[in-house]
Order: C-alpha cells, then structure tokens, then sequence
C-alpha cells in the first residue's frame, strides 16, 4: 500500500513521525512519503529505506504524490482534509494536541470530531491505535464520501455569499 | 467589482481558494503567505500567529500597501492572523471587508475571527452552532 503522511506545517509533530518510523518497519515493502513539516528531525527519518521524506514537498510535487497514495495520513488539518473529502481519498486523521505542545489550541481535536459526525471517517488519539489502523487498513471497506453532498452544500453557500456580497 | 481575497498558506489558503470559485465577480487578486513556496497569490506578507501581536504590526504598513496597490472593492479572508492584518488595512482605507471563520473551527469562533468582529463589515461562521448576532452562517464549504 503506498501511503502519503502529511504532518501539517507549524509546529513539530513527533508523534507522526513515530507512527511513520512504526509503519516503515513492521511493512518494509510499502512505499511511504512523509511531509514531515519544517521542524522535523528529518536526519533520523531519512535513514529509512522505504520512505521518500521532505520537510516540506513543492506544491507540485506534493499534487503528485497525493493523487498515487492509496490512503492518505494526516494532521487533522483543513487542507488536506478538504482535499481527500474532494477527491474521495481515504484517510485517517491524528489530531495534533495543544497539551503536548503539537499546537496552539485543540481546534483539531474538534476538526477531526466534526469530520467524523458528518463523513464518518475515523481519526486516532494515540500512535498505536493509528499504527493499527493503518497496518490493518482495509481500503474496500472503508466508508465512501459522497462527493455530490460536498457539491450541493457549497453551491448553496455560493448562491448566499454572492447576495450577501451584493448587499455590501 | 474588485476582491481582494487574502488567506494565509495551508488550509486557510485552501479554503480561500474554494470560496473565490464560488464568487461571480469582476475581478480576483490573492495575497498570502510562504511566497516563494507557491505562486497563486499577486501579493505575500510573512506568516505569523495572532499572538504574537508585535510581528503583525509591523507588517501594517505592508498590508495598506496590498490593499492601496491593488485597489478592491471588497476584501475576503479565511484567515488566519496575517488574513486579519490585511482585513484591517482595508478597514483602515474604507473598504468593505468580510471575514470567513475556517470550517476548522466548529465549536468556537477563531481568535483572529473574534477580532474580525470589532471591525470587519461582515463576520462569518462555517457552523450554524456558532452564528450568534454579529456572526451569521450562510453556509459552508464541506
């Protein structure tokens, strides 16, 4: 299975980089690419043979390598959230936590909640749990986003904006 | 007329993006973050959080600049604190503004949003829960 992580880009993120460490070792025949963020250590990542690691991919580039990945991991951040409910990606989320310094706030812990009530898509408290789910990740099961649900709501959000515009 | 839509690199930028598609406007120009690291926007300020207060207000005189040069009718953001500077330029020059919180937040309004309350035209939530009177949900992108 090829898999992108994406660790988001303020602040470390640690614990993603163990659950790529984790995931790189027990399945050593995956293809594995990691945006790792610009304050990764990413001397100790790129001694793993499997793994293609930048602190941050060109966007380009990064187009690229989300569109191969058969499942993407992420931050609980918007972008790529929004990216793989557009795309019908299947991914898995871990939050990044404000008490262990992952960020400012716990916004994410309450993103990654309200992905989950509306797109029932699962995101992970702690790296063994996430490691898990990855290594037992069953793509064909895995639930399937609508993307004409996405379509409707935004088009009737534009059709509201664009009046409230012309009131200004 | 003129947006000028401003967010700052990452999901903000992402979002900004989905909301100019949706906009039927004459004419759209970006400003964001991290330049050098993408090319979508005409015009960059340096990325810094809501908190660190002394960093933002230095980069005021860049952000007038942005909204003098480019003139707009109406300036957009999604945020986050560098998206809030260029909204109060805008404010500062007379021009309509328009905040729209990032669908990231769900259970309450952003810092940087809850700034944009004491001057921008209009404020908006991406979560029914949250629209409480000057705050109105009209919608969302996801």
């Amino acid at each position: 299975m090829r898999i992108l992580f994406a660790a988001g880009t303020q602040f470390p993120f640690p614990r993603m980089d163990q659950v790529v460490h984790e995931v790189s070792r027990q399945r050593p025949s995956w293809p594995l690419v990691y945006q790792a963020g610009p304050e990764a250590s990413i001397r100790r990542l790129s001694s793993l043979p499997n793994l293609q690691v930048q602190p941050l991919f060109a966007v380009e580039q990064y187009r690229g390598l989300f569109s191969e990945a058969d499942l993407v991991v992420t931050h609980a951040g918007m972008g790529n959230i929004l990216a793989c409910l557009e795309q019908g990606k299947p991914f898995l989320m871990l939050p990044r936590l404000a008490r262990l310094g992952e960020h400012r706030n716990d916004h994410q812990m309450d993103t990654a909640e309200a992905i989950t009530e509306s797109y029932g898509i699962s995101f992970h408290e702690d790296v063994d749990s996430l490691v898990r789910a990855i290594l037992t990740y069953d793509a064909a099961s895995a639930s399937v986003v609508d993307g004409d649900t996405i379509r409707t709501r935004r088009e009737a959000f534009g059709k509201q904006l664009n009046a409230l515009i012309g009131t200004l | 007329m003129r947006v000028l839509l401003v967010a700052s690199f990452g999901g903000h930028w992402v979002q900004l993006q989905r909301l100019a598609e949706l906009l039927e406007v004459d004419e759209q120009i970006f400003a964001s973050t991290a330049d050098g690291h993408h090319g979508g926007a005409s015009y960059y300020l340096d990325d810094f959080s809501v908190r660190e207060l002394w960093r933002g207000v230095r980069q005021l005189p860049r952000a007038v600049r942005i909204v003098r040069r480019s003139q707009p009718d109406l300036v957009i953001s999604t945020g986050a604190a560098p998206g809030l500077l260029v909204l109060f330029a805008g404010f500062l020059l007379g021009k309509k503004t328009l905040w729209v919180d990032s669908i990231a937040n769900c259970r309450r309004l952003s810092l940087s949003g809850r700034a944009a309350k004491l001057f921008a035209t209009r404020v908006l939530t991406q979560w029914p829960d949250l629209a409480t009177g000057r705050v109105c949900y009209l919608g969302r992108l996801l």
